[in-house]
């Protein structure tokens, strides 16, 4: 079993991707056997309004049944989010994603931070990419940052009853986002050969470390093979590949 | 299916933080199943002088005489050192076994100073790895003001055509789309696939364009990025084998023939 939280749906600006739609997605996660993606709309990052992109995401995703977790993009500087939000639960959405980078506030402002309890309330995990690409080669008119960890650290403070999916992140385990608890750590992009990984897990423990791909802006093999790799025991691999994913996101006990 | 992994490095013992050892970087490479590793001990920043890269140099050899079957070594130089540099190739390749030449950012690859160095690897007939990258963000750019990109590759793949030039790390960050369109005519350079980018359908679009024939497996150090998406790619199984080994033999093959 595999529950990917890494993962989108929809039309990449800058570059083409070898898939774009769930039909696509669902064949790149059948290939990788990658059983359950958590997704949200690509297409949501320079939409004006996103929310158009979490309903064209539940047209795209709804067919394949369980194979998708839905997760809400959600601008918290552009009005109607919250009406927005409330319409996102009843369509059975998950969770939330934020592209701080993509709608141009901070994570620490006083509107996200609203957001995020809201959601919270609603029992929906938060999900927040560090970044969709690497800036080093970004196209001319892609403008975003980075989200810095500190950003998050101060959200995941103001909000502790959050839980929060950092994805996308380096040097994690540097940060004082170890020290909280309700943090948790895709792994794509750590460092194996320095032992980004390793101690990212002694330091938080393999409750606190999910699977995530990346699919399909990034290939989905390399993040697999880290856990693969991981010279850990199979319980412990096990939760990072699927078992806390699926507490995460309120799925049912296989 | 012979996998070489043509561009990764090992840490000087200088080296405080992140320290990748000889011996943890086979480890990782064995359970990869990567057959051989090659390596240098590149000076990233200013002009280092000949007894610093010689001492990286050493250093090397040290690691390939621990690791004999698992780690060859390419010889760093700083070409502004004109006669030095051509003595340490002519030494480390012909006496210690190195298979090829390291040059980092010390001076575009288009410009004339390279020159010698590039008749002395075609005299040796091995090639050589030139550290690039088109970076489009700016403050990235300016840290490293003279990285070489694809066009200053192929300028010299045009003065050099018997040279055996690799364009390092396709995938460390830069522009790699750019890259493959400026190096789809440039026949004579190879391109290696190492960086921690794993953009998808990278690998697919540089078969498309440079051909499997001339692309070479490599990590730069992120392993399972490098072999991930080989593996991944939706390229056929033949030219897998070419990019994961064949084609680094061939120009293993070369070495000290002409």
């Amino acid at each position: 079993m595999i529950i990917d939280l890494n993962a989108y749906v929809g039309h990449w600006p800058f570059r083409r991707l070898p898939a774009r739609t769930a039909d696509e997605v669902v064949r790149l996660m059948d290939r990788a056997g990658i059983d359950v993606a958590a997704v949200s709309s690509i297409s949501s990052t320079l939409y004006t309004d996103p929310h158009d992109g979490n309903l064209e995401l539940l047209e795209e995703t709804r067919r394949h049944g369980e194979r998708f977790v839905p997760l809400a993009v959600l601008n918290p500087k552009y009005p109607g989010w919250e009406d927005d939000l409330g319409e996102c639960v009843e369509l059975g959405f998950r969770g939330v994603r934020l592209y701080p980078q993509y709608h141009s506030y901070l994570l620490a402002e006083d509107e996200c931070v609203r957001l995020v309890s809201k959601a919270t309330e609603l029992n929906l995990v938060i999900s927040i990419p560090v970044r969709l690409r690497d800036g080093r080669g970004r196209h001319w008119m892609d403008a975003a940052r980075d989200v810095g960890l500190e950003e998050v650290e101060t959200l995941a403070t103001k909000v502790p009853s959050s839980r929060i999916v950092l994805l996308e992140s380096r040097r994690a385990e540097n940060s004082g986002l170890v020290k909280l608890a309700n943090v948790y750590f895709e792994i794509s992009r750590a460092v194996t050969i320095v032992g980004e990984l390793s101690r990212l897990l002694s330091l938080v423990g393999a409750s606190r470390l999910v699977f995530g791909s990346g699919i399909p802006l990034k290939y989905a093999l390399p993040a697999l093979l880290k856990i693969k790799n991981l010279q850990e025991p199979e319980d412990v691999k096990e939760m990072i590949l699927w078992r806390n994913g699926q507490v995460l996101l309120g799925l049912g006990a296989s | 299916m012979t996998r070489i992994d043509c561009h990764s490095h090992i840490s000087s013992k200088s080296q405080t933080e992140n320290v990748v050892t000889a011996g943890r970087l086979v480890e990782a490479a064995d359970r990869l199943d990567i057959d051989a590793v090659c390596c240098s001990i590149p000076i990233s920043g200013g002009s280092p002088k000949p007894a610093e890269f010689r001492a990286c140099n050493e250093e090397l050899l040290d690691a390939m005489r621990e690791y004999p079957d698992k780690i060859m070594g390419y010889c760093f130089v700083n070409p502004g050192y004109q006669h030095e540099s051509l003595e340490e190739i002519e030494k480390r390749v012909v006496e210690d076994g190195m298979i090829g030449v390291k040059l980092y950012n010390q001076y575009k690859c288009s410009d004339p100073v390279i020159h010698p160095i590039v008749r002395k690897a075609i005299e040796l007939q091995v090639p050589i790895l030139q550290h690039a990258a088109y970076l489009t963000d700016q403050a990235e750019a300016a840290k490293q003001p003279n990285i070489s990109n694809a066009q200053d590759i192929a300028s010299l793949s045009a003065a050099f055509p018997e040279a055996m030039i690799i364009e390092g790390h396709l995938l460390g960050g830069g522009d790699w789309e750019r890259a493959l369109k400026v190096l789809r005519n440039a026949k004579t350079v190879f391109v290696d696939t190492s960086g921690s980018v794993t953009d998808s359908g990278s690998i697919e679009k540089a078969v498309r364009y440079v051909g499997a024939e001339r692309l070479l497996f490599a990590t730069d150090l992120s392993m399972e990025e490098g072999v991930g998406k080989i593996l991944d790619a939706n390229i056929s199984e033949e030219e897998k084998r070419m990019i994961f080994g064949q084609n680094f033999l061939r120009i293993l093959g070369r070495r000290g023939k002409k």
